[in-house]
């Protein structure tokens, strides 16, 4: 299971002598001195860290209230809110991506597209497209990640804080937020990593914009340098940071 | 909640249905729809059925393979992890932390022909030299079902979880005993099953009978009748009907995207092993024929929704999100 990470970690450290970085021949340190001695690799990073960051605020923003209605009111139509969430995850990524390809095109030119939606929004593809459709997938998983967090004990301490004279913000303050507050962050940090990880998704949304995995892929048919490497142990470190600030995170302010 | 719902609405429903639109459109290579017409659909269908035929075989043998590394990882950690479970399951899914991209890479890395491992078995005179893994059905199954496992873990754990652990103590009081002569015939069979796809799919789709894939089969069949019929009854019986329903959400949501995906298949791969996401991958962003492409990812939804539509139907009253 490690293999794959020890390879890329091994295979940083490596000076290939050729373009393509799939050969050990010289342990070398060069690319982790000269990390961003690739044309164009510190704009990509720099743009898949923009969107990675954005497109986790959004799903936050959107996502905190959905679930938490989801767990906390019965509704008309809750079943359907339900399956809603529940398919993004379902549906293959590519399809997704194709769907939002389409729409962009089409909402330069075709109604109804171009009158409801705000010209410029979609098209041309670019930083937008992807922030979009990652915000898409990621609102899924805070949804989840929220309404797990209602649970009956919440509901319990609830009523009992109105029992006891709360008025509204004062029962939001209090057993809401650090109730529903550990859902939100792991679901937020979720959606940064997901999205710094996707590739499918900014395949087709990212037009010519130059975003990690996408233009990776591209370089690749005609370099590997280790540098690519590098990046994607710096980016297992951030991502373990983060998850296991989460994980703590949970653990400290849960209710349970 | 009604900005997320718009948000879904809008940006997720409305792009499917767009797709679909798309799909019966008469414009050839026109970027949207004009007129009505099933065109792309017999011109798709006539002309990419393989790749198909390579999208079901390659991402159900991959799914098989994910659920034979994660199942047995998520049990073990779930019922002999103790107090480090967290740690545990932390540990079986940080090395999906990194880049999809960077993974599928150290796979082509690892699969060199003269990479870590093919290149001490040439120097030591092991395998030929032109032996090759890379390029093959078996680096794309093998790259694929590793993104795959981190699908199967997390849900079969939570389902594993939520076992009542005084149910499987009485469990294990009341049936003791191993699954013995039965479990081994059909372990021999499923084994058998799980062999004929793997050598079905590995051979690119052709019923291979040579000595090698017969010894392959027997193997297989031999080492699911000895996994069979050591398991223990008690697990049999209340374990397993108990996390069904957990093990079914983990198949849908591993062997979804496994349909779907083009990036293993277009970096371990060769011409042949080419899935449906390949083609769709191409047609959109190189050949830019919108209608084909529309008409090929209408399919895949089509399959993926009647899977759903499948889980659904059987999950009943059970709420979804509750799987997840």
């Amino acid at each position: 299971m490690f293999a794959p990470v020890l390879v890329m970690i091994r295979y940083s450290l490596n000076d290939s002598g050729t373009r393509f970085n799939y050969v050990l021949h010289r342990f070398s340190v060069d690319a982790w001195m000269h990390p961003l001695d690739v044309p164009q690799l510190g704009l990509a990073i720099r743009n898949s860290l923009t969107v990675a960051v954005i497109a986790s605020l959004l799903a936050v923003l959107l996502g905190t209230p959905f679930g938490y209605a989801l767990g906390r009111y019965r509704f008309r139509g809750k079943s359907m809110a339900s399956s809603l969430t529940f398919l993004p995850l379902a549906t293959p990524e590519i399809v997704m991506g194709a769907g939002l390809l389409t729409v962009s095109v089409a909402s330069a030119s075709t109604a109804p597209f171009k009158t409801l939606l705000p010209e410029g929004l979609l098209y041309p593809l670019g930083m937008v497209t992807v922030v979009i459709a990652h915000a898409t997938l990621g609102l899924s998983f805070v949804i989840i990640n929220v309404r797990a967090r209602v649970d009956r004990e919440t509901l319990v301490l609830e009523e009992a804080a109105k029992d006891l004279g709360a008025i509204a913000p004062t029962v939001f303050r209090t057993i809401w937020l650090p109730a529903l507050w550990p859902g939100v962050v792991s679901g937020g940090l979720l959606v940064f990593a997901i999205s710094l990880d996707d590739f499918v998704l900014t395949n087709f949304t990212a037009g010519s914009t130059v975003m990690f995995p996408t233009w990776a892929y591209g370089l690749l048919r005609r370099e590997l340098p280790p540098q690519v490497d590098v990046v994607g142990v710096m980016m297992f470190a951030v991502s373990l940071v983060a998850v296991i600030a989460a994980g703590a995170l949970g653990r400290r302010r849960g209710v349970r | 909640m009604a900005p997320a719902a718009i948000w879904l609405v809008v940006f997720f429903l409305a792009p499917l249905v767009q797709v679909v639109r798309l799909s019966f459109s008469a414009d050839e290579f026109g970027l949207t729809a004009k007129g009505w017409s099933l065109g792309s659909y017999t011109a798709a269908l006539g002309a990419f059925l393989p790749n198909l035929a390579n999208s079901l075989t390659i991402g159900l043998l991959a799914t098989t393979v994910a659920f034979l590394v994660g199942v047995p990882l998520a049990y073990g950690i779930s019922f002999y992890g103790g107090r480090r479970r967290a740690l545990l399951l932390f540990l079986a899914v940080a090395p999906f932390l990194t880049s999809y991209l960077v993974r599928v890479i150290s796979w082509q890395t690892l699969l060199g022909a003269s990479g870590p491992v093919l290149g001490p078995l040439k120097s030591l005179g092991l395998v030929g030299d032109r032996f090759v893994v890379m390029g093959t059905s078996f680096s794309v199954v093998a790259g694929l079902s590793y993104q795959l496992i981190p699908f199967v873990i997390l849900p079969s754990y939570a389902a594993f979880q939520r076992v009542d652990r005084d149910l499987c103590a009485a469990a294990a009081d009341l049936y003791s005993g191993r699954w013995g002569a039965r479990g081994a015939v059909l372990g021999s069979v499923l084994g058998l099953a799980v062999g004929m796809l793997a050598v079905y799919t590995l051979s690119g789709r052709r019923l291979d009978l040579s000595p090698t894939a017969a010894l392959a089969l027997l193997a297989f069949a031999m080492v699911g009748a000895l996994v069979a019929a050591s398991v223990t009854e008690s697990f049999l019986h209340v374990v397993l009907p108990l996390s069904v329903p957990g093990l079914t959400a983990a198949g849908v949501l591993t062997f979804i995207p496994a349909l779907g995906d083009y990036v293993n298949a277009a970096l371990l791969g060769n011409v042949r092993t080419q899935m449906l996401g390949n083609v769709i991958q191409t047609k959109f962003l190189t050949e830019l024929d919108y209608a084909g492409a529309a008409a090929l990812s209408s399919l895949l939804l089509a399959i993926t929704l009647a899977i759903l539509g499948l889980y659904l139907h059987r999950l009943r009253g059970t709420a979804v999100l509750d799987l997840v």
